[in-house]
């Protein structure tokens, strides 16, 4: 860990998250001589995934690894008269306000001591009474409802005693062949197990092995929401932590807009290649008033088959929408609001106030307030975005977490030379005295590492450059025993919650096992909302922080859940299995003490995108770079040509063409064409709204003049 | 032909820096070696296409470390649905040796095959030709190692005097063939989106 890097370097950049890891990709792939190195042991930075023991560790001790361990350097040997030492602050103090919390409980020492390693199986008291003929779902039915009796009468730690008991006898019956397969602990199986179960909404807690068991499990979860439900509703601690490596849980979790910069960046890179994605499949939000989450309408097709909006409303939300996507060729539509906030302009076009909701939330993902010109040019981006990878969905998500896109520019660059060291930590920057330019820096060995030019993310700021901390992003992150809203197929979920009375707006992402963010049958839920307190060093309680929306999506924690003798409502919310609260800082910067050569790249903050990122990373090469080409394509192997000195490049790859490549500006589900003009005139559509009431005096029906 | 199995396997070659990694590789997919030594610059793996038998085709992805993640530190990317491995050492440097057993616990906490075992790795005792006795002198020892270690098999070779680099590779394939079918290889309805494959077309017919 300790080796001695080379002494020199065109570029050193502190810190692997997304833009210093684009911009650590650009420049080693023209051939710039790039050390990237972080203090931390992974890769991503404020950007990064972990499992959930790394995530447990990581909200115990963010004070704790800060710890530095290393002797103290001798500075002044290694700084000259002409130069100065810009001290960078031993802690980075990018998290704050850290908790995690595991809601299940632990496996009962008894549950051991008998050998009975299926715990769910033990205290699922229906389980037992059927195993004499367990291959009838139906005598689960007509079992259930006695157990559920027994269990209102009795306290919840007496009627464990009394499954236990029958559990034993059953035992002795030798009806579980499955059971004691399961304390082999064969992974082979327990993995087959989780694979089988995976299109079905298997009872998230049932861990039968053989194949026999599975089938009965797959029964009864088909009869999920009779009341019939025992005690443990969930899994013991044990078991969820068991496949702790499969879940990935971001610190900064965000989505890519389809037409977004990072998208097209993947694209003309090739980087894509490192990476998996998938659609987020739906886009869900809360209307005022009520207290369930309800799909949004957003392609075409949504709109059409929507069973949310009135046909009145389709229709003027349709018009609205390829108004949006076009909008800078009819000046004249919003002209008059230009200055004046979206909702007027909303309101000025009859939308209803369920639509405006739809459209200001969950399409522009904008507030009230936000001007018109913002609110059109947001939609239109959603807009665009739409259709391009599936006809409803206008964003992807990375699979494996938002921590692989950094790590996927760090491989390009350390494809391209790059040289990479986690655990490295800069101790300063060293400065030239009188032009202020950065000569290089002292890592936490006392080794000088010279560069021209040096890239920081903002929490390795030396502490003179920095002005003041701030809370950026307050997060939630829960895992849960079922979507927030199930459906037929597993979905993945951007859902706004508008802000309601003292509390704020939550931006949230649900998604499971298609994401490969958790293993089988369990979702991770992020939430993200922006600190209110005026006070910034006030101590804020997350938990009440996030009430409100814990509160809509959820039925409770398992714990919570596990004493109440639960209400039928909210059967449907998934319980909180695990959370974790903590609050993502970000400082400013000052840059009147920065010196020239020095670039420091922004937090992710609350940006749904990385857009923002994008940008900096490319702003930042060109200055680097100028006249350079940004991130050219990278060949694939199959397109190096190899000859006696070693491998060689081809060509840059730019020659290869891809015919199902688009255009660059798409212009997504909205795009106005002749179809569009004959779509809307189809009689069925139009006969539906004809009857309701006759509207489209107010649309403008030059629409479809400039396709 | 048309019954013709075709798999693709990612295979891992770690080792300390100048063990000859590349230069395995190389005499493996190019039967070439060169004397100078190159870092590996813009090439993330080498493939090569073997036809095992009439019925099967297997194309082997052979990632080499990139040259400059010599710190060990390799991203995900570098891991991720590796089905075996390559970990190399210099028979005439001990040190290269006591890092085997680093490089075989980072394999085994890294990456796993989807029924959750370890990836099959075989050990390779590169630069063969360079030593008088070899390491067949001290066989038993080296069988006891890899059973310790969890080492699939050992082989001494040498990409410069072409040495055992088939019969290795020739094994870990063998090995990779019998893993794939102890698990279900993945459900096609699963597959991740491929960006450069807009999916534009289904703009018709959404309307229904």
């Amino acid at each position: 860990m300790d080796e001695v890097l080379p002494e020199e370097f065109d570029v050193i950049l502190i810190g692997t998250g997304l833009p210093e890891s684009v911009l650590s990709g650009a420049l080693s792939r023209i051939g710039k001589n790039v050390l990237h190195v972080d203090s931390n042991e992974y890769y991503g930075g404020s950007w990064a995934s972990f499992n959930i023991k790394t995530f447990d560790k990581l909200m115990s001790e963010t004070q704790m690894h800060q710890e530095d361990n290393s002797n103290p350097v001798n500075l002044e040997a290694l700084i000259s008269e002409d130069e100065e030492f810009l001290l960078m602050s031993a802690s980075q103090q990018n998290l704050s306000n850290c908790q995690s919390y595991c809601y299940l409980s632990k496996q009962p020492d008894w549950v051991v001591a008998t050998n009975v390693v299926e715990p769910n199986v033990v205290a699922e008291p229906d389980e037992v009474e059927i195993s004499d003929d367990k291959d009838s779902p139906v005598d689960v039915a007509t079992t259930a409802p006695t157990m559920v009796q027994k269990h209102s009468d009795t306290e919840d730690l007496s009627c464990r005693d009394v499954d236990f008991e029958e559990r034993n006898n059953s035992d002795n019956d030798n009806e579980k062949p499955g059971v004691s397969d399961k304390q082999s602990g064969d992974p082979a199986k327990e993995k087959s197990t989780d694979n089988d179960s995976r299109n079905g909404q298997v009872d998230a807690f049932n861990n039968a092995t053989s194949e026999e068991k599975l089938e009965n499990a797959s029964d009864q979860s088909s009869q999920a929401d009779l009341p019939h439900k025992e005690t443990p509703l969930f899994p013991f601690y044990e078991k969820f932590y068991e496949n702790w490596r499969r879940f990935n849980l971001d610190l900064s979790p965000k989505v890519m807009f389809s037409r977004g910069q990072l998208v097209e960046l993947l694209i003309q890179s090739n980087v894509c290649r490192y990476l998996e994605f998938r659609n987020v499949t739906r886009t869900l939000t809360v209307l005022s008033g009520e207290n369930r989450l309800q799909p949004v309408p957003c392609s075409r097709a949504d709109v059409f088959k929507s069973k949310f909006v009135t046909v009145v409303e389709k229709r003027i939300l349709m018009r609205f929408l390829t108004l949006c996507a076009n909008f800078e060729q009819h000046p004249q539509e919003y002209e008059a609001y230009k200055d004046r906030p979206f909702q007027d302009f909303l309101q000025s076009k009859h939308l209803s106030t369920k639509v405006q909701h739809f459209i200001i939330h969950s399409i522009a993902m904008v507030s009230e307030q936000t001007s018109t010109m913002e609110g059109l040019h947001a939609t239109q981006k959603f807009l665009k975005s739409l259709g391009r990878y599936g006809s409803s969905h206008a964003f992807l998500c990375p699979m494996y977490g938002v921590g692989e896109l950094p790590q996927a520019f760090s491989r390009l660059s350390a494809v391209f030379g790059g040289t990479f060291c986690l655990r490295r930590r800069v101790i300063g920057i060293v400065a030239d005295k009188t032009s202020r330019a950065v000569k290089g820096v002292i890592d936490s060995t006392g080794q000088k590492i010279k560069c021209q030019h040096l890239v920081l993310d903002e929490s390795h700021l030396p502490d003179i450059c920095r002005s003041g901390f701030k809370r950026e992003v307050s997060r939630a992150i829960y895992v849960t025993d079922k979507s927030v809203s199930p459906s037929e197929t597993e979905e993945v979920s951007l859902i706004t919650l508008p802000p309601v009375g003292n509390f704020p707006l939550y931006r949230v992402i649900e998604a499971g096992p298609l994401c490969c963010l958790s293993p089988n049958n369990y979702y991770v839920v992020h939430a993200l909302t922006k600190p209110s307190c005026v006070d910034e060093n006030a101590i804020v309680d997350l938990k009440e922080t996030f009430h409100s929306a814990e509160k809509t999506m959820f039925a409770g924690t398992a714990a919570e859940l596990e004493i109440a003798n639960n209400n039928e409502s909210d059967k449907q919310k998934p319980a909180v299995l695990w959370a974790a609260y903590f609050n993502m800082m970000s400082c400013g910067v000052n840059n009147d003490s920065l010196p020239g050569n020095v670039y420091v790249m922004s937090s992710p903050g609350f940006e749904l995108g990385f857009d923002k990122a994008m940008n900096e990373a490319r702003r930042t090469f060109e200055i680097i770079c100028p006249d350079e080409e940004f991130l050219p394509r990278a060949p694939e192997p199959e397109e190096i040509v190899f000859d006696d000195e070693g491998y060689k490049s081809e060509n840059n790859g730019n020659s290869r063409e891809n015919p199902n490549e688009q255009p660059e500006a798409g212009n997504g589900d909205y795009m106005e064409t002749e179809e569009d003009l004959q779509e809307e005139e189809e009689p069925d559509v139009q006969g539906l709204i004809d009857q309701e009431q006759g509207v489209g005096d107010h649309v403008s029906d030059g629409n479809g003049d400039n396709a | 032909m048309a019954d013709k199995k075709e798999y693709l396997f990612k295979v891992l070659v770690v080792g300390d820096l100048g063990v000859g990694k590349t230069s395995i590789i190389k005499r493996y997919v190019h039967q070439i070696f060169s004397q100078h030594y190159r870092a590996t610059i813009g090439v993330d793996f080498a493939l090569k296409v073997i036809h095992w038998n009439d019925d099967t085709l297997i194309r082997l992805q052979l990632w080499d470390i990139a040259g400059q993640e010599r710190f060990g530190n390799m991203t995900r990317v570098y891991y991720r649905e590796a089905v075996g491995a390559f970990v190399v050492f210099d028979v005439t440097r001990a040190s290269t040796f006591e890092a085997v057993n680093k490089w075989k616990n980072d394999l085994d906490s890294k990456v796993t095959l989807p029924n959750g075992q370890n990836i099959p790795a075989v050990l390779l005792g590169n630069k063969c030709d360079q030593m008088k006795e070899g390491l067949t002198k001290n066989k038993s020892q080296m069988d006891q190692y890899c059973k310790e270690k969890g080492f699939v098999a050992w082989y001494e070779t040498s990409a410069k005097a072409n040495i055992n680099v088939e019969e290795a590779a020739k094994f870990l394939v063998g090995q990779m063939l019998a893993n794939d079918k102890t698990y279900p290889s993945r459900d096609l309805d699963l597959n991740s989106l491929d960006l450069n494959m807009p999916l534009e077309e289904t703009k018709t017919g959404c309307c229904g």
